[in-house]
């Protein structure tokens, strides 16, 4: 029965939107240019898929997310370390950072495209900044509060502080280093599709602003649900990868 | 006897201004268990704290061996209240960490050795690969107690190990604790605030009094070893209760009197 309704009831409402959109187009409400009816969006898909076009622009975006997230995970994940446990590096460099972390990621891509130009640069610049503020607030909040005891269990087993560091704090903290890397990974899709606004020729963001140019809104459609399958995809791998790493 | 540990007119004030400790002297004889016993808020753990190196006396002295107790250390190994393993290890590897944190590749096999014997020693067979979030709290502090001894400590100081345990795990943790120490001998210092627990497992019982602590009495426990369970009926244990509940009493008295005025 839960099995049953753990399929019925998505199955009921996913029906139930299309079957609604459907009846919206049929009836005439929109023009089909404005809202294609979920057949054409079908067929696009197909084509999307069959043209081999599909895979250039998935390419495309996803190395700028690998790229842009590893430097942004790298360096959240290192500054995190150092302010989560050294009070001079918290004094140095944690105001600065609280005070950059207000500025919407969008309120960047000007400034990326001024110093980068156009290509790939701004995109992963984007990423870079989108994925490196939860990553290393939860860093910092993972290690910083990592129980006092065991700190202590560790000395009293003999730990110096550097392996205290190593075995006891970030193992403790992993857990949150994995929140901060699934929060950062959902915001490098953010980032990507909205630096392929500008200056690039492929990428599943570029797909969906130059179609509505030409206003292929099935086209625009279809990618965006590609890129909410590929988020939900990526999300699930780092989901994957945490339930194996935190096991018992 | 050979004194272990020695704590001579020792005073801890903390940051805050409460003072938790005046004036507080005592000696830990080799391979005893010397029971630290007083109401809650009393400095208990101050003590513990002090002779573990986590904290440092405002003024006096804690020595280890004679010399000056100047930070945590494997010779000296902790079991607390709340049972503080590593949750990301299983049993196995929260036993050898210690050996793991100083020793070298090559003596990995040792450890296998020496984690086998206190896996067996601890009752802990066929729950080596468990994790701690898998382990009911007796075993979590068998574990606690095994990672301890893996070290060879000089003393292995215990602050309220089973006050959080149900009535029956604490005596059958009580038991094998009894067990342990007759084959090692360990020097224990082990602190609680439950009497029958003091008496049935120490050699002699400090007794403190209320904040800011001091000891108030020392009670030497006229029981043989090894301790049996049916001690507990015998008037000796009793005699001994009794007089320990009335010098605690005093303390509570004296604490509410204090608080009334």
């Amino acid at each position: 029965m839960k099995r049953f309704s753990s399929i019925f009831f998505p199955l009921l409402s996913f029906g139930g939107v299309i079957l609604i959109w459907y009846l919206v187009v049929r009836v005439g409400v929109f023009q089909e240019l404005v809202m294609p009816s979920p057949w054409t969006v079908v067929k696009t898909f197909y084509r999307f898929f069959a043209e081999g076009e599909f895979f250039i622009h998935l390419w495309a975006s996803f190395a700028r997310i690998i790229t842009g997230f590893f430097f942004g995970a790298f360096f959240g994940v290192i500054l995190g370390i150092l302010v989560g446990h050294f009070l001079v590096f918290e004094k140095l460099l944690d105001p600065l950072i609280q005070a950059l972390r207000p500025i919407p990621i969008a309120a960047w891509l000007p400034l990326a495209i001024v110093w980068f130009g156009i290509g790939d640069k701004p995109g992963i610049f984007l990423i870079v900044i989108g994925t490196f503020f939860p990553i290393f607030i939860n860093t910092v909040h993972g290690v910083k509060f990592t129980q006092s005891i065991l700190v202590r269990a560790a000395y009293m087993l003999g730990a110096t502080p550097w392996r205290l560091l190593i075995y006891v704090i970030l193992p403790a903290a992993l857990p949150n280093i994995l929140t901060g890397i699934r929060i950062g990974l959902g915001l490098a899709w953010v980032c990507v599709v909205i630096s392929e606004l500008l200056g690039v020729t492929a990428g599943l963001g570029f797909i969906i602003w130059d179609a509505q140019v030409y206003l292929h809104t099935d086209k625009v459609i279809v990618g965006m649900i590609v890129i909410g399958a590929m988020g939900t995809l990526t999300d699930r791998i780092v989901l994957y990868i945490s339930s194996k790493l935190l096991k018992g | 006897m050979e004194k272990k540990i020695h704590l001579g007119g020792v005073t801890k004030v903390f940051k805050e201004g409460t003072k938790a400790l005046e004036q507080l002297s005592m000696e830990v004889y080799s391979n005893e268990i010397l029971c630290l016993l007083g109401p809650s808020g009393c400095g208990k753990s101050t003590v513990l704290n002090l002779i573990a190196g986590f904290e440092f006396p405002t003024s006096g002295e804690v020595t280890l061996d004679g010399k000056p107790i100047l930070k945590p250390g494997p010779d000296r190994g902790v079991i607390f209240q709340e049972h503080a393993l590593f949750s990301w290890l299983n049993v196995v590897q929260n036993i050898a960490f210690g050996k793991k944190l100083r020793g070298s590749v090559e003596n990995e096999v040792r450890y296998g050795e020496a984690v086998k014997k206190y896996v067996a020693l601890m009752g802990l067979g066929g729950f080596e690969r468990h994790y701690p979030g898998q382990l009911s709290g007796g075993m979590k502090q068998r574990v606690a107690i095994a990672r301890v001894l893996v070290n060879e400590p000089e003393v292995m100081l215990m602050d309220e190990p089973f006050a959080a345990l149900d009535a029956q795990t604490r005596l059958s943790m009580q038991m094998l604790l009894l067990g342990v120490w007759e084959r090692l001998r360990t020097t224990i210092l082990f602190i609680t605030h439950d009497i029958d627990e003091a008496v049935f497992l120490g050699d002699r019982i400090y007794v403190m009094t209320a904040r800011p602590g001091r000891i108030k009495t020392l009670v030497p426990v006229p029981l043989t070893r090894p301790r049996h369970y049916e001690m507990v009926l015998s008037p000796a244990f009793n005699e001994t209760k009794a007089r320990i509940f009335e010098l605690i009493r005093e303390e509570t008295a004296a604490l509410s009197n204090f608080v009334g005025a």
